[in-house]
């Protein structure tokens, strides 16, 4: 009962597609996070809800109307086909816009709450004693949150790993370009070849419980050191 | 010089004050709670922006200038950044980086020091020593702890280096003294007093506390329910009965002496008061250096009035002095100004005292002082 060939192949993959998706969820999600936190602007709620959707709808539901957006008719697939010479339909490109969406609220909704828990004088502070937004961000406001990163960040990791139903509606099932490990292993069920399913179920089940106690681990040595601190 | 016309609408509450204050020594933002104190210090570091009527000018360098300024006076308008104002701001919460121990908290305002100020600006001014200002608010202990393991008076006399090291132009506090028990409070307020006789930089002291006023400004910003009530030196605005400080349960002035001898049989300093009156005043001797200025304060509350001098009394210090002003003050109480030598003073009696001695402006009298308190150094 070990993974295999194409279930190797897979697991490569998923992997990969999970660390370049959460470097862009890094990269997009914290700025967004800590723009919905100091925002006045009226049109936070409804930004809020379409970053907050994917969290309810059924996969299949974004991945249908993503296969839509990639339809080479569209503006998005030809301005991406121009620009990379390469379709989005059933390509890893593909699947990383789809992951970005499909994650994209298990890194800004724990990263705004906590940027809203920073008290606003700390950062005013911070400002005069001569640090510009830049360098607040990653002086004062990085540091600060350096848990809860860490702790969304692997959570939309993990997230990434097990995604399904938009990988199957955007994705197909290419081995070696867009076959993920979740989708590898349906393939397996459907081929009533359940000791290779198991392999792949089990590597899945064993990833996801480890991240999730690393996350929580860290949370409960970080309280204890917080309590020891003021005692 | 720091040139402000401050207009700010927040709900119901108008800010509207406009003055000059000067580039050295403290000067204190004083007023009861919601009379636009700390509204005014915010507008001032850019915490919060001023309406666009405002301007804001720091030794001839706008810090701020509105709109509806800038279109009236043809000129650009500003609002500075507040990396870019160097203004160190003390608040009560110490707000110390609670990711950083309390050394990297310090270099956090060093490393940053110079980044956004001109040459010109910061080499007519001595660098602040690093060292020895760890010394002079005992905080060489503390560098490797971390904020949350400190107390209140010890945060925020970490508070205050950090702010002196970031080299600012001008120092902003906060009522930094209120969130702290009354030890920690002494302990804080005699750093500052040194602190500002040691750098020449001009503070700006926001405080509802007349006492912390007395030891600490040179100068008062009077504020009341968001307008300027006055603008004036301590000395001045201590003893004017038209100004509310003079009616306070804590009133009084402050006097400045020169050592003329002391008495070490009964640890008493003999303070020459201008050239005939002098004072005695319970201290060691080491307060006592020949010939040097002192100041001290004399509460209204412990002067009384008499017409004849007493013999007989245990008060050590009876002075003539002459009836300037007489204020009703409420409840049966009147606040006298009496002027011993060109000082001020006054004295809190009752209403029916002043009708039975028959005290009016231009009456000499005797003033009985019961306790006097030594500030230090003037």
């Amino acid at each position: 009962m070990f993974l295999t060939g194409n279930d190797l192949a897979a697991l490569t993959l998923t992997l990969k597609l999970a660390a370049v998706s959460t470097v862009i969820l890094l990269i997009i999600g914290l700025p967004m996070a800590w723009w919905l936190a100091r925002t006045r602007n009226p049109l936070k709620p409804i930004i809020e809800t379409v970053i907050a959707l994917p969290l309810i709808l059924p996969p299949t539901v974004i991945g249908f109307y993503l296969l839509l957006a990639f339809a080479p008719d569209t503006w998005l697939a030809s301005s991406w086909q121009n620009l990379f010479g390469s379709s989005l339909a059933f390509s890893f490109s593909g699947l990383v816009i789809g992951s970005v969406i499909y994650s994209l609220p298990f890194i800004v909704q724990p990263m705004q709450s906590s940027y809203e828990r920073i008290p606003q004088l700390t950062l005013l502070t911070a400002a005069s004693l001569g640090a510009n937004t830049l360098d607040r961000f990653f002086s004062i406001i990085l540091p600060m949150t350096r848990r809860a990163t860490i702790a969304a960040a692997s959570l939309a990791f993990a997230h990434t790993m097990g995604e399904f139903g938009v990988v199957l509606m955007i994705g197909g099932n290419i081995p070696g370009e867009t076959q993920v490990l979740s989708i590898a292993l349906y393939d397996h069920v459907e081929s009533l070849a359940y000791d290779k399913a198991h392999a792949i179920a089990l590597t899945l089940l064993v990833f996801s419980f480890i991240s999730l106690l690393c996350i929580y681990a860290v949370d409960r040595r970080h309280n204890l050191r917080l309590r020891h601190a003021q005692h | 010089m720091l040139n402000i016309d401050i207009k700010l609408q927040l709900g119901d509450f108008n800010l509207d004050v406009s003055t000059v204050i000067p580039s050295t020594g403290i000067t204190a933002l004083f007023g009861s709670s919601g009379s636009g104190k700390s509204s005014l210090l915010n507008t001032i570091a850019g915490f919060q922006q001023a309406d666009d009527s405002s301007s804001i000018q720091f030794n001839d360098k706008p810090w701020f200038i509105g709109k509806k300024v800038s279109s009236d006076k043809k000129l650009k308008a500003i609002n500075t950044p507040i990396y870019k104002r160097r203004v160190a701001y003390v608040t009560q919460s110490a707000c110390l980086f609670e990711h950083l121990n309390v050394q990297k908290n310090l270099e956090y305002a060093i490393k940053r020091q110079h980044i956004h100020s001109t040459s010109v600006q910061t080499s007519n001014q001595p660098a602040i020593s690093f060292n020895e200002l760890c010394d002079s608010l005992k905080i060489q202990t503390l560098l490797h702890k971390l904020p949350l393991q400190l107390s209140g008076g010890e945060q925020q006399r970490v508070a205050i280096a950090r702010a002196l090291l970031s080299a600012p132009q001008l120092v902003l506090l906060d009522e930094p003294l209120s969130a702290l028990d009354d030890s920690s409070r002494e302990d804080v307020l005699g750093h500052l007093e040194r602190l500002h006789q040691t750098y020449a930089l001009p503070f700006l002291y926001v405080t509802h506390n007349l006492d912390e006023l007395m030891r600490l400004a040179d100068r008062v910003v009077l504020l009341s329910e968001g307008k300027l009530i006055a603008n004036e030196s301590i000395n001045n605005i201590l003893p004017a009965l038209n100004l509310p400080l003079s009616a306070h349960q804590n009133a009084g002035v402050i006097i400045e002496g020169t050592v003329r001898d002391f008495d070490p049989d009964y640890q008493l300093i003999k303070l020459a008061i201008g050239d005939s009156c002098h004072l005695w005043i319970n201290g060691s001797q080491t307060n006592a250096h020949m010939g040097t200025k002192i100041r001290i304060r004399v509460y209204a509350k412990d002067v009384s009035i008499t017409l004849s001098p007493a013999a007989d009394s245990s008060i050590l210090n009876i002075i003539p002095a002459s009836i300037e002003e007489i204020a009703e003050v409420k409840n049966g109480q009147a606040i006298v100004r009496l002027n011993c030598d060109n000082h001020s003073l006054l004295a809190r009696v009752t209403a029916k005292s002043i009708q039975q001695l028959r005290l009016a402006p231009g009456v000499n009298v005797f003033t009985q002082i019961k306790g006097i308190a030594l500030l230090g150094a003037a």
